[in-house]
């Protein structure tokens, strides 16, 4: 008896000292997930992330690359008639502000005297801190195109040690493009090539800082170009007499991209949708494709700046069908679902991605598992300055042609092309750019539109400056005609007449950010599709 | 345990004085359950303070005064008997046990007993044997109706989805809010391992919740302790209430070696309710006009034999007609259509050839394929189809055993039971296999030293658990959700072709067989299934010494550890990629006490119960699992290797909780009774300097009807008004404290590398190093009353509880950078009352007899703040249109999206193209029901008892996706009504007012201005497909519901008809067998894919069922 009272005494004292919580340190430690990490690894994260997630199945495919009229979809339409998935914009949102905040993150371990030290085994500090800036513009320019007034000198801020803001308020558009402005002039002007960038990290171009230099000032020239409507082009002259013409992209050899593994799980984002989740519900939209054909919209009356060439990307942006026909068809942009259904269901345009018919390695380049998405190129840069310098038609060739030579070099990389293959696409090169049209507003900003394929964001945001291509659709034309000779014209599942001029507010910030996107949606003028950003092609023009 | 009954018996037998004996009355109680002898029952003389009580054989000696004539036997657990007495002196009386017991003693925290009439709070119990006769394998499910107050939402079967159980409302507004379960004094785990993506319908798995490992057989009762006030002794985690469950114990049998029990019992499943269908209509989204594909022949191979040119200007025989196969939705051609419509349609001359009124002819998907000699090349009529939906479920078949052996002798006792449950689910290509094994022990290593043991072991083996919700395997998405109404299930049963490859219906189209959106339904029960198997063992070891006559001490280890093993595959073939997904979950709960026990009478009338005791809780969880990567390299072999690349992820987890604490409670003259305890928890969890916090609880219960006054009322059995306040500290998950770097994460949260480079990425969850414990304040008042000799009582609560502080993971904007921020936020309110009536309407003798009980509960919820600059917390968005919220000012689980435009005078409106306008984001109702009412009938009729309980929800609301894109797909039949395909819809609402800008005119108020009656005819497809695109509110619907939840029937065969065996029990069974007023005929609003806080969004759940059956129980 006299062992079982010391038992309990010892049971008892046991307890007591536990009573001490010593090692509750090391019990809450969390052994998944690192404390600390280098900023090489955010960068390609970020990087990777904002690829991901602007080009991809949902935000590009049932949406940008929609509403820009390079693609339709062949079953369930709605996003091609201005319903959007609610669920796809709340989540987008937050992957995309989220995609930056690893770059914040970089930018604060390179400032922060506690960490810059460290981080520093990634890279040159103020270099590192220059190529997150640029990225970070980047990203939120297509954020700030999309919506119209942001969070911005509020955002990113969760975190803040002393005063962290969860509900951000929103910034007047042009405000925030007035600080992108300034952001990339200082981080451009911080740069010093000789100290070398990220160390590891950089896919899009391993640490060259020149290139990262030549980036920065581009993308400035199309934050300049964006509001030529509200300045006359000011901001975007000052700057070319600023860095001069060999400051922006020279070439394709400095076009910003972001070159995909091409193995599970780092396919481009495009091949995952159309091979992994066979999600193929899309194709190549008509007034698109009429535009590469060279043919006019007879259904409207509007006249191709292209008649009767044939664009030679037309057969790398799309295949024809059956095979070797030279037959490409395009599907009538914004029909309803059972228009589209009795459209194709009858095989009058069996031009689509990713059926049996196409095989991985005979679809279009952009669903190959390595392509690799562009954040900027050089024909962008080319196609601006010839506007700046009234439509001038060497820069207009120039754009033309770094264009085409960018989606052949892409596809004899991707779909391993040969010396002859190449040959014989010049020689069809050759021949096009010399019947092309002269420089001109329609005929630049049409090749602009034509280069940017894929880039649905930039498409659409120039469309909305530019009002241009003009072969694209707008609410009430016409768009096909059905099999007993009935006009179908393109009626939008909302009340729009023209494309949207932005997207509305994520519903979730409704919810979790109500006041201060109730009171951006009165500072613009309604949370509508139909309200107009400053920049944007001003009534009348 | 009847040890201490005798000793509790007897104590509270002091005092009485033996009044003149006039007539000396002996006899022997047994038990009906079993027929043993009961010790420690008591008789009483009724009028008096003469009473009795039985020896451990059962007997007793009576001595009762000249002008009685009436004596009352009762026992803890059985019902009391009045008996007249006779002129026989010898009176035999055997107690039946009763289902909702009134008096007595129930188990309360750390496994006291004590009298109820002590507590000063809310305690309800339900016996084991009433469980074990209702023939569900899952004890959470059998509470349902049973309990005032709780709350229990499940989806029904047998497969062990999850369940859901409430006590009171919602307290916590980030967890998961289920009372803690105790067994035997362990604590067992109930984790939910469902995935984010299943809670909110999204699509995977339900794997259930953990507390299912229970087996029923074993249970010998359970106590709901309901408020804090109960459950203050268990800690933070008990603030949500704890469900305490006693098995069942061994017993020394009087002139027995051995006690041998059995019990078998058979039940049958079947699926009860399927949504409305439409069966005018087939697959496509063409509409009426609906175009067929055509292929044509140069011979006479085709159906039509109708010679023509084709659009490419070849000539051609003869030509078949394919359907939309690739389209998932079931707006194609009508059934009535005739091919002459058809045909002429599409410029076919029809004159003079025999198919101008017949029925449309076309080419099945399973007429392609050439190995399929019976079918292949062969059209077949549109029509609705044989074998519909129900055609595809089976009877699920659950088969119980449980044996058990009980023996022992004075100083030692121990109990065996071993249980099989083996049942096939009703989907295709499903089973769980459970086997228990239970065995309590305990003894007298001296006279004041005992040991106790209790052990259980569970091995759970499933197979073809239902994905659930928006997913890709999951069949009923295809059935109500995207699917073609003119399949025929038992063509679809031929799931794959002699190579292996997919039979989909959903074939792209006539000549390419490749699966568009949809697998075939038996094909995703037969390739695309997942198995589990869990293993599991929980029990306690533990001394206890009695130390003097009032003092004990106790040292205990409780156990709960599992290993639960989960393998999902995907098919090659299938419409989604490949995969094959294995995760082990080990979980391993330690809780160490030591425990002080005071028991002790002084001063004649003072008596004072106390406890002291300290805890240790270290809980490790650890999950390992790998997944392919890319799809699989050889098909149908299922390991990891077998992959393009595969990635292994682990996730582990290390909590500890020491705690410290105390209790006293006080008793005068067994009339006043003065509850406190004092618990000070220190949790591995919170940050250093806050990690320790004390929580106090107090009580007080008046048993009025000892008064003097009171007593001398006839018409006053008992009363007893009770009160009490109770604090309850919480802490939070491990890791919520420091900063981490997460891995860069694909959809299946499977982290990778960008080759060469890792990827690490910000947490989207900001934590937080400033959290401090979360508190709950509550406070309760109630009494109990019974009348007219107990012919009727009543027990009425009152409550109110204010959840402070509370660690949640904030929703906050995107542009934060961070998706959620750990906070202490908020403050969540719990108002409301609870009754429990009971009463014996009409007893005639021992013939019949009918007991009535009813609980009822209603529970008013506030979220009343939540944190500076945030007035709504969203807690998760549904796949479509809606989310469940947490709005200041509003009620917990506010379903938001948008909602219709009204009118000033509350009319709908629509705008000038006839079209329902739609609001912005706003709140829709939410999910909390407004009361829950348990209505239970027993009958006593001869020997037979009959139980009927009926289970009434009402109020509250939810989503219903099915309601969505059924009819959004043309599924339902609300798609095909009153010829609207034909037709068109004309909305019932007014049409908005326009201004010159062409925007709706509205009034300062939020309605809109109208202008008259709709007129505007709208096509049926517009009208379907506005279910998604319009307003969410068109999807709310309201949850009420009335259920007959259960029937049985049992009746014990009289012993001298069995022989050797006693108590042959039989009993048949039925559950879940009607519902009555849902809001949408076939949508259950009883749906959960979760026993977390996620609710409210319906769909594509697993259909609701009914089950039925017998189980036979005897004894030797």
């Amino acid at each position: 008896m006299k062992k079982f009272i010391k038992l309990s005494l010892g049971i008892f004292l046991v307890f007591f000292v536990m009573g001490c919580t010593k090692n509750f340190d090391k019990i809450n430690e969390n052994p998944n997930q690192p404390a600390e990490v280098t900023t090489a690894s955010l960068f390609t994260s970020a990087q990777k992330g904002l690829c991901d997630d602007i080009y991809d199945e949902w935000w590009a495919g049932r949406q940008s690359l929609l509403w820009a009229q390079y693609w339709v979809q062949r079953n369930y339409p709605s996003e091609d008639r201005y319903a959007i998935r609610q669920n796809i914009d709340n989540l987008y949102w937050r992957l995309i502000y989220h995609d930056v905040q690893d770059l914040i993150e970089i930018i604060s371990l390179n400032t922060d005297p506690a960490t810059k030290t460290k981080a520093a085994t990634s890279g040159d500090n103020t270099n590192q801190i220059a190529c997150a800036t640029i990225l970070k513009v980047w990203a939120m320019q297509i954020m700030a195109d999309t919506w119209g007034d942001i969070p911005y000198s509020q955002a990113f801020k969760g975190d803040d040690p002393t005063n962290p803001i969860p509900t951000p308020k929103y910034d007047k558009l042009v405000d925030i493009y007035a600080q992108f402005y300034t952001e990339l002039a200082a981080a451009v002007a911080s740069i010093n090539e000789d100290n070398g960038g990220f160390t590891s990290g950089d896919v899009i171009f391993d640490g060259d800082m020149a290139l990262w230099k030549k980036f920065g000032n581009s993308l400035r020239l199309r934050i300049a170009m964006r509001i030529s409507n509200t300045d006359n082009y000011a901001a975007a002259r000052a700057l070319v007499q600023e860095v001069g013409v060999d400051g922006f992209m020279t070439s394709n050899a400095d076009n910003a991209k972001f070159p995909y593994i091409g193995q599970t799980p780092n396919n481009s984002p495009l091949y995952d949708a159309f091979w992994t989740s066979a999600r193929n519900d899309f194709t190549v939209a008509k007034p698109f494709i009429n535009i590469l054909k060279g043919v006019n919209d007879t259904l409207n009356g509007k006249i191709n700046p292209f008649f009767g060439l044939i664009d030679p990307r037309l057969q790398l942006y799309t295949r024809d069908r059956p095979a070797g026909s030279g037959n490409y068809y395009g599907i009538p942009y914004g029909m309803t679902e059972g228009q589209t259904q009795a459209y194709w269901g009858k095989k009058l345009a069996p031009s689509y991605y990713g059926t049996a018919a196409y095989s991985k390695t005979t679809a279009p380049v952009i669903l190959n598992s390595k392509y690799a998405p562009v954040y900027m190129e050089y024909a962008e840069v080319a196609f601006m300055l010839s506007e700046l310098n009234n439509w001038d038609q060497t820069y207009y060739m120039y754009g033309v042609e770094a264009s085409i030579d960018h989606w052949r070099d892409v596809c004899t990389d991707l779909e391993g092309w040969s010396a002859d293959d190449v040959a014989a696409f010049n020689v069809v090169k050759e021949a096009y750019l010399a019947a092309l049209p002269p420089a001109g507003e329609e005929t630049v900003l049409t090749q602009k539109y034509l280069a940017f394929f894929n880039q649905g964001y930039q498409a659409w945001a120039e469309y909305r400056r530019t009002g241009q291509p003009k072969m694209l659709l707008v609410p009430g034309e016409n768009t096909s005609v059905d099999a007993d000779g009935n006009m179908i014209t393109f009626i939008p599942l909302i009340t729009i007449s023209t494309i949207p001029w932005r997207l509305t507010y994520p519903q979730q910030e409704y919810t979790v950010n109500g006041a201060n996107v109730t009171a951006a949606a009165s500072q613009i003028g309604g949370d509508k599709m139909t309200t107009k950003l400053f920049w944007e092609l001003p009534s009348g023009k | 345990m009847r040890k201490f009954t005798i000793l509790l018996a007897l104590m509270l037998f002091i005092g009485l004085q033996v009044a003149n004996a006039q007539r000396t009355i002996t006899g022997t109680v047994t038990s009906s359950d079993d027929g043993a002898a009961i010790p420690g029952a008591t008789i009483l003389v009724k009028g008096t303070a003469v009473g009795a009580i039985t020896d451990v054989d059962g007997k007793y000696s009576l001595s009762v005064p000249k002008d009685k004539n009436t004596i009352l036997v009762s026992y803890v657990g059985m019902k009391t008997q009045e008996i007249e007495l006779g002129a026989d002196n010898v009176v035999n009386v055997v107690l039946q046990p009763s289902v909702q017991e009134l008096e007595g003693i129930v188990v309360t925290a750390l496994g006291v007993t004590r009298e109820k009439k002590a507590l000063g709070y809310s305690v309800q119990d339900v016996k084991g044997g009433s469980l074990q006769n209702d023939g569900t394998a899952n004890v959470i499910n059998s509470l349902s109706g049973r309990v005032a107050g709780v709350q229990v939402t499940s989806a029904s079967g047998n497969m062990a989805g999850s369940s859901r159980i409430l006590i009171r409302g919602i307290n916590s507004i980030s967890g998961n809010n289920q009372p803690l379960f105790v067994i035997d004094g362990t604590i067992i785990d109930n984790s939910d391992f469902n995935s984010v993506n299943t809670a909110r319908g999204a699509g995977g798995i339900d794997y259930g919740n953990m507390a299912q490992d229970i087996n029923a057989d074993d249970v010998a009762s359970i106590s709901v302790l309901k408020g804090a006030n109960a459950a203050a002794l268990y800690g933070s985690r008990a603030a949500n209430g704890v469900i305490l469950i006693t098995t069942k114990k061994g017993e020394q049998k009087k002139g027995k070696q051995i006690g041998i029990e059995f019990n078998t019992g058979l039940s049958f499943e079947q699926v009860s309710y399927l949504p409305k269908y439409q069966y005018d209509y087939g697959g496509g989204n063409g509409g009426l006009d609906a175009t067929w594909e055509v292929k044509y022949y140069n011979d006479n191979s085709g159906y039509y034999k109708v010679p023509g040119t084709d659009p490419d200007g070849n000539a051609y025989q003869s030509f078949d007609l394919g359907m939309d196969y690739g389209i998932d939705e079931s707006f194609g051609p009508a059934y009535s259509t005739t091919a002459g419509k058809y045909l002429e349609n599409y410029g076919i001359d029809l004159s003079g050839t025999s198919y101008a009124n017949q029925p449309i002819y076309y080419r099945p998907y399973y007429s392609f394929d050439s190995w399929d000699t019976d079918n292949y090349g062969k059209s077949i009529e549109w029509k609705t189809p044989t074998h519909d939906v129900k055609d595809f479920f089976k009877t699920g078949i659950g088969w119980t055993n449980n044996v058990a052996l009980t023996g022992g002798g004075e100083n030692a006792q121990v109990r065996l039971g071993l249980g099989t449950y083996n049942s096939s689910g009703y989907m295709p290509n499903s089973y769980l296999d459970r086997y228990t094994v239970n065995l309590s022990a305990s003894a007298n290593l001296t006279k004041d030293l005992r040991a106790f043991a209790d052990v259980n072991y569970i091995s759970t083996k499933t197979k073809g658990r239902a994905e659930t919700g928006y997913g890709d395997i999951n069949p009923i998405e295809r059935f109500n959700q995207w699917g073609q109404r003119q399949l025929d299930m038992y063509d679809a049963k031929v799931y794959s072709n002699p190579d292996g490859s997919q039979r989909s219906w959903n074939r792209t189209s006539m000549d390419d067989a490749t699966p568009a959106y949809s697998n075939n339904p038996y094909w995703d029960r037969y390739m695309n299934y997942q198995n589990d198997k869990r293993d599991r063992y929980y029990g306690n070891v533990g001394v206890s010494w009695q130390i003097t006559s009032w003092l004990r001490a106790q040292g205990k280890m409780n156990i709960d550890n599992y290993v639960f093993r989960t393998e999902e595959r995907v098919a090659i073939g299938s419409a989604s990629q490949s995969y094959y997904r294995e995760q082990v979950r080990t979980n391993s709960e330690l809780n160490a006490e030591f425990l002080f026990l005071v028991d002790k009478t002084f001063a004649k009338d003072w008596r004072l119960n106390a406890t002291f005791g300290g805890n240790m809780m270290d809980r490790n969880y650890k999950l390992v699992g790998g997944s392919t990567i890319g799809g699989l390299l050889i098909p149908e072999l299922y390991t990891l290797s077998n992959s393009l690349t595969n990635v292994a992820t682990d996730y582990k987890s290390w909590k500890r909780i020491n705690s410290l604490y105390g209790s006293a409670s006080l008793g005068w003259k067994s009339m006043l009774y003065l509850d406190v305890t004092l618990r000070n928890d220190w949790s591995s969890t919170l940050p250093k300097g806050k990690n320790s916090y004390l929580y106090p609880s107090v009580s007080l219960s008046w048993v009025i009807s000892e008064l003097p006054a009171v007593k001398e009322a006839k018409w006053l059995t008992f009363a007893k008004v009770r009160g009490g306040f109770a604090k309850v500290g919480n802490d939070t998950d491990p890791y919520r404290t420091s900063l981490t770097y997460a891995n860069f994460l694909d959809d299946d949260l499977y982290p990778y590398h960008f080759s060469p480079y890792g990827l690490y990425t910000l947490s989207n969850t900001l934590n937080n190093a400033d959290l401090k414990p979360e508190m709950t304040n509550s406070w309760e008042i109630g009494a109990e009353l019974r009348f007219l000799d107990n012919r009727l009582g009543l027990d009425f609560t009152y409550y109110s509880k204010a959840s402070l502080d509370q660690i949640i993971p904030v929703a906050v904007s995107g542009a934060s950078g961070y998706s959620f921020q750990v906070l202490n936020a908020g403050k969540i309110t719990n108002k409301g009352y609870e009754i429990f009536l009971t009463a014996i309407p009409v007893r005639v003798k021992n013939n019949f007899e009918w007991t009535l009980t009813a609980n009822f509960a209603r529970n008013r919820n506030q979220v009343v703040e939540l944190y500076p600059g945030i007035d709504n917390l969203q807690l998760a968005a549904g796949p479509f249109n809606i989310s469940v919220n947490a709005a200041v000012g509003d009620e917990y689980g506010q379903l938001m999206g948008t909602d219709f435009i009204y009118d000033e005078d509350g009319n709908k409106v629509v705008g000038d193209d006839g079209r329902y306008l739609q609001s912005s984001v706003k709140a829709l109702g939410t999910v909390l029901p407004k009361y829950n009412l348990g209505i239970g009938n027993g009958f006593k009729i001869f020997g037979v008892d009959l139980f009927v309980l009926i289970d009434i929800q009402h109020g509250g609301k939810f989503f219903s996706t099915t309601k969505m894109w059924g009819t959004y797909t043309g599924i339902l039949a609300a798609s095909a009504e009153d010829g609207i395909r034909e037709n068109g819809v004309v909305i019932d609402a007014m049409v908005a007012k326009y201004d010159d800008n062409g925007n709706v005119v509205y009034n300062a108020d939020g309605t809109a201005q109208v202008t008259g009656v709709n007129h505007t005819n709208i096509d049926a497809y517009t009208w379907t497909t506005d279910h998604y695109n319009g307003p969410a509110a068109q999807n709310i619907l309201d949850a009420s519901y009335v259920k007959l939840r259960e029937i049985t029937v049992s009746y014990t065969i009289p012993a001298k008809l069995t022989g050797p065996i006693h108590n042959l029990k039989i009993g048949l069974f039925g559950r879940n067998l009607a519902t009555w007023g849902t809001a949408m005929s076939g949508i259950d609003p009883e749906q959960s894919t979760s026993s977390g806080n996620i609710q409210g969004i319906e769909g594509a759940g697993l259909p609701s069922t009914r089950t039925f059956g017998f189980n036979i129980g005897f004894n030797f």
